[in-house]
């Protein structure tokens, strides 16, 4: 290398692709919960937010144990459907 | 989604209790194909979290520190941790809420006279944090689970998924730098066990502390024989 060249500097911000993925990443999940009818999606999101068991989510809604489970759950299939097309 | 993808977004999603919960946490640990799922879901949902502003936790919350704090049973406290410990893990952007639960749970004398909320006052409960420590038993996909916890000087064993060969059982003992090692009684395949600590090892107990489990007859040790093939050790860390 001679004098009057600069030593090469690592560039440490994130690369413009990496970010690209992250900000399509985090408009997927939004983008996903709000095709899920609203409340397996309320559901979700305060099992996520608060950390509620299925029982918890049972008794704050007021349905039955069962019930609460097939919601999520089918609010759980669809979510995967969209965040994983052609799975 | 299969019954399995299933029950891993649930997982992840910390909607499980009970049964269900141990029964997916033995097997996160050991089937790698769900394991994946978990994670995937964990990353799937992770972006959520960075949208949270920081806030002031709910009275509730107060609440349900209080009774945890009070104090029933030590079951509760390990799956509170564990659950508010999820949280913590998932991405940067953690809750204030659940960042307050482990700071208390952890070094509560922290908060001292910080103001509580009235008509809840701090039970007498944890004033050291609890250690936990995963097991794997060698050449098996199988691992104990153990948490610690000093001030019930209890030690919960989880041993799920493990299970008796009919001629064998497994003892768990503490190692200390120096002396012999002593027992911490005869792991029970399959469930859950609280095996209370003796003073003397509980005095002793601390981050890095190594712990064995040997093969021995059924009963554990017979007392006038050498202590069976260790099959498993592993040190306890500080959760």
């Amino acid at each position: 290398m001679s004098e009057n060249e600069a030593a090469p500097i690592a560039d440490d911000a994130p690369l413009a692709d990496s970010m690209l993925i992250d900000a399509e990443r985090e408009a997927r999940i939004h983008t996903c919960l709000d095709t899920l009818d609203e409340t397996p999606r309320e559901a979700i999101r305060t099992a996520f937010f608060e950390g509620r068991t299925y029982a918890e989510l049972s008794e704050r809604m007021d349905v039955p144990l069962g019930t609460m489970k097939s919601w999520i759950r089918r609010g759980l299939a669809k979510l995967r459907a969209c965040m994983e097309p052609g799975e | 989604m299969t019954p399995d993808q299933t029950l891993a977004a649930e997982y992840a999603l910390g909607l499980l209790e009970g049964e269900e919960l141990l029964a997916a946490r033995a097997r996160e640990a050991a089937d790698p194909a769900f394991f994946a799922e978990v994670v995937r879901w964990q990353e799937h949902m992770a972006p959520l979290a960075d949208a949270i502003a920081p806030r002031t936790p709910r009275a509730e919350v107060w609440q349900r520190i209080e009774a945890v704090l009070a104090g029933n049973s030590g079951i509760a406290e390990v799956v509170l941790l564990r659950r508010s410990l999820r949280r913590w893990q998932w991405a940067g952007g953690l809750s204030a809420a659940a960042a307050v639960i482990l700071a208390i749970v952890a070094i509560p004398q922290v908060f001292g006279p910080a103001p509580e909320p009235s008509g809840i006052t701090i039970g007498p409960g944890l004033t050291q944090p609890p250690m936990a420590a995963n097991m794997p038993i060698e050449s098996t996909p199988l691992r104990l689970d153990l948490t610690y916890l000093p001030d019930a000087q209890s030690l919960l064993v989880g041993a799920v998924g493990l299970e008796s060969d009919g001629v064998h059982d497994h003892e768990l003992w503490f190692v200390p730098p120096e002396g012999r090692p002593v027992s911490l009684g005869v792991v029970t395949p399959g469930r859950v066990v609280t095996h209370s600590v003796p003073d003397k090892v509980a005095r002793s107990l601390e981050t890095g502390s190594r712990l064995v489990l040997t093969r021995e007859p059924l009963g554990g040790k017979p007392a006038l024989s050498n202590a069976g093939p260790v099959v498993a050790e592993t040190r306890l860390a500080a959760i």
